[in-house]
């Protein structure tokens, strides 16, 4: 009797989670509806961290709405920090929109799920995107994105600083030699370290490129043990280490320590992107500007990384998301978002908006701002995108963990690749 | 049980009590579910979720496969992290514990024959109420190279500090300092309250026999208040076994793996290599340690916790 009871007990509250468990599916599959009136609702993931670009966004579902009265969009936003943790999980449950916003870094990790455009894009005209754009949400040789901005690694310098140590300032074919007899001046004149250096994938290794076209990711492995990467990390060790003008992350959580050493006036010199040009030109306290990143044994190298939106592979209505798609990327849209400040347009036609925005936002460095976009088309010089393993995330905490120990000397730089390569195996 | 059957009332009697008491079971029954069924959903369920996870190659995309204990053997035999995150978590345990218990014991025995013991208690629980990331941020500025602590022992000592977060040396260290700061004021306050509640006939008479200084206090209040002691040194035991949050922020784990701890693994496991099962595997055996600390520690009581007064 008693058992019986124990056993119902049991049977009910195993009901009872099996329906938790289950419930919440069915609804959102395929990533869009059919509606009565035979219009088509799709869903759009994208990130976005405020009221401002939420109506931003906004503004492009009605522009699409606008040219296809028979597609609404659906947005569905996150936080940018929280967007690929959300999107990972809705893809694993297999809940994703139709319409998935896409940056080209992390573009490898998702390929999978996402469908190659190559066959919708057929009779569609791109020679209006930048080609870097193009290649940069390409993987395997597949078109998995259209671009919606581009952006490219450069180094951005304290003018004032660089005049006032008599240095004349950097330009097209700077070379690397010159970059590190600048940072020692710099350093000698103002007392403050030349170079903000950083662990993060980008801005480290585009100058890690520059240096002798070393790169970590060879196809879509993880190649930190080539003697041409040891010799480029090895360089950039001793930027610290041996020359002492480069300033050292204060601990493994400073993903832009670099970047906000320099904004702040605490180091002459970072690499950044060139998606920053307007924020840290208008905050810093002195003159900022930008220049291609130096010139290294194989010649003028920077990388592009960019985002864009692609297509699901489980969408339902995949002929109207790309029609949509068309939309989001086409001249109208990034022309608006140019417009807005909210990126440099991978259209080229609607490149000069985002100087023009960029000028108005702050008149009084409107020319430094000019100048320093005027020079991205010579910082594209060479520009190849940066490619990604599967399990970035993963190789980017051992980079900041690692890589930190050969900066402060800890350990030799040869050593920190081999542990992060070592230890990125599992994952990959 | 047997006998307590033997000598029931007959029968008939018997029947009538137990319709009466179904009824009130079924009111029981009714009264329980929605804890039950709460309990079941978000703890018993996610629970026994883990357990079955960590025997399964669970990546967080893709599909799952039963691997046995693969994922226990790779943490203990070939995760090189693991380990290291095992004693960095026993390291700042270790510290911390003892520390904080001290520094929340001496300032409530301080603050305990001030004048203005309240304000006292306002301000030393400030930084327990204070969120722990704002807190790990100003202190993270604090150590940097740069920062307040560098400026000071350089202006006053001529010594020149050490990158404190950024040396595998001293990372630890700087991350217990500044946990032990945040954390002292919630024991504290249950230590103040208890000093308070110790009996003054107790005392009277311990002095009137003699009793003073250092004897009084490890002879007569410790005792005293022995079972907040326990308290506070289970609850603070657990939590630091669990830290998480000023290691995320202040150092990432590293440099290499010298601030790396039990949860930070299960966290790298789960959301940075996408491996929930490993994760799992992780977790559980971080649940295991501490439930087997915390039983030890309630063996041990007997032997110097007094709950009579």
């Amino acid at each position: 009797m008693r058992l019986r009871k124990t056993a119902l007990v049991a049977a009910g509250l195993v009901a009872v989670l099996a329906a938790a468990a289950g419930c919440g599916s069915g609804s959102g599959a395929g990533g869009g509806t059919k509606n009565s009136d035979g219009s088509v609702t799709i869903d759009w993931q994208m990130w976005a961290g405020s009221s401002d670009e939420q109506k931003q966004l906004d503004h492009l579902t009605k522009l699409v709405h606008q040219k296809y009265p028979k597609i609404n969009l659906k947005l569905r936003t996150a936080p940018f920090k929280d967007y690929f943790t959300k999107l990972q999980t809705e893809m694993s449950a297999g809940k994703q929109a139709c319409l998935v916003s896409m940056q080209s870094l992390r573009l490898p990790g998702f390929a999978a799920n996402l469908e190659p455009l190559d066959q919708l894009a057929k009779d569609a005209d791109l020679s209006g995107f930048d080609p870097a754009a193009l290649k940069a949400l390409k993987a395997d040789g597949k078109q998995y994105a259209l671009p919606m901005d581009l952006g490219a690694l450069m180094m951005y310098y304290n003018a004032d600083a660089f005049k006032k140590a008599g240095l004349k300032a950097p330009a097209k074919g700077w070379t690397i030699d010159e970059f590190v007899a600048d940072a020692k001046a710099l350093k000698a004149k103002s007392g403050k370290p030349g170079f903000g250096m950083s662990f993060s994938d980008l801005n480290l290794m585009s100058l890690l490129y520059a240096y002798n076209g070393a790169q970590p990711v060879s196809g879509d492995k993880l190649t930190l043990t080539g003697k041409k990467m040891q010799d480029a990390m090895t360089w950039y060790t001793e930027l610290a280490t041996k020359e002492k003008v480069g300033s050292v992350p204060a601990s493994s959580s400073e993903g832009g320590w670099g970047e906000t050493q320099f904004a702040n006036g605490n180091a002459m010199m970072a690499v950044d992107g060139t998606w920053n040009i307007g924020s840290t030109i208008g905050q810093a306290k002195f003159n900022a500007s930008v220049a291609p990143l130096p010139v290294g044994s194989a010649g003028a190298r920077t990388y592009v990384a960019n985002s864009g939106y692609g297509i699901s592979t489980n969408c339902a209505y995949k002929k109207q998301a790309f029609q949509a798609l068309s939309v989001l990327t086409g001249d109208e849209a990034e022309g608006y978002l140019a417009d807005q400040g909210r990126a440099y347009p991978a259209r080229t036609s609607q490149q000069p908006k985002f100087g023009e925005y960029l000028a108005k936002q702050d008149p009084k460095k409107a020319d430094l701002v000019k100048n320093a976009l005027a020079t991205v088309k010579d910082g594209l010089d060479g520009s190849v995108p940066f490619t990604t393993t599967q399990n970035w995330d993963q190789v980017n905490q051992l980079f900041s963990q690692y890589l930190l120990q050969a900066y402060t000397g800890a350990t030799s730089p040869k050593n920190a690749l081999d542990t992060v390569q070592q230890r990125a195996q599992r994952g990959a | 049980m047997a006998v307590a059957e033997a000598t029931r009332t007959p029968a008939p009697a018997k029947r009538r009590r137990s319709r009466s008491a179904r009824r009130e079971q079924w009111h029981a029954t009714g009264f329980i579910t929605p804890s039950v069924v709460g309990l079941g959903l978000f703890t018993l369920f996610p629970v026994v979720m883990a357990v079955v996870m960590s025997f399964y190659k669970w990546p967080m995309l893709g599909t799952h496969e039963f691997v046995g204990f693969s994922n226990f053997s790779y943490l203990f035999g070939g995760d090189p992290d693991f380990l290291a995150a095992v004693r960095n978590t026993f390291v700042f345990t270790g510290l911390f514990v003892p520390l904080n218990i001290i520094v929340a014991l001496g300032l409530a025995f301080w603050i305990s024959t001030s004048r203005f013991q309240q304000l006292f208690r306002v301000l030393f629980f400030i930084p327990s109420i204070t969120p722990a990331v704002a807190n790990a941020v100003i202190w993270k500025l604090l150590y940097q190279p740069d920062g307040v602590i560098a400026y000071y022992t350089e202006k006053l000592f001529g010594v020149h500090a050490p990158n404190f977060l950024a040396d595998g040396h001293t990372a630890l260290l700087a991350v217990v300092v500044m946990s032990v700061w945040q954390g002292f004021g919630y024991n504290m306050i249950i230590f103040s309250a208890a000093i308070n509640e110790m009996p003054p006939s107790v005392l009277e008479a311990a002095s009137i026999d003699g009793a003073t200084g250092i004897r009084k206090l490890l002879r007569i209040q410790l005792p005293l208040i022995s079972p907040s002691l326990f308290f506070a040194t289970v609850m603070t035991m657990i939590s630091s076994l669990q830290v998480f949050t000023q290691v995320f922020i202040m150092t990432g784990g590293g440099p290499g793996n010298s601030t790396e701890t039990m949860v930070m693994n299960v966290y790298q496991a789960g959301f940075v290599s996408r491996d929930l099962g490993l994760a799992a595997a992780s977790a559980w055996i971080l649940f295991a340690l501490i439930l087997i600390i915390t039983a030890v520690q309630f063996v041990g009581q007997k032997r110097w916790v007094h709950y009579e007064h």
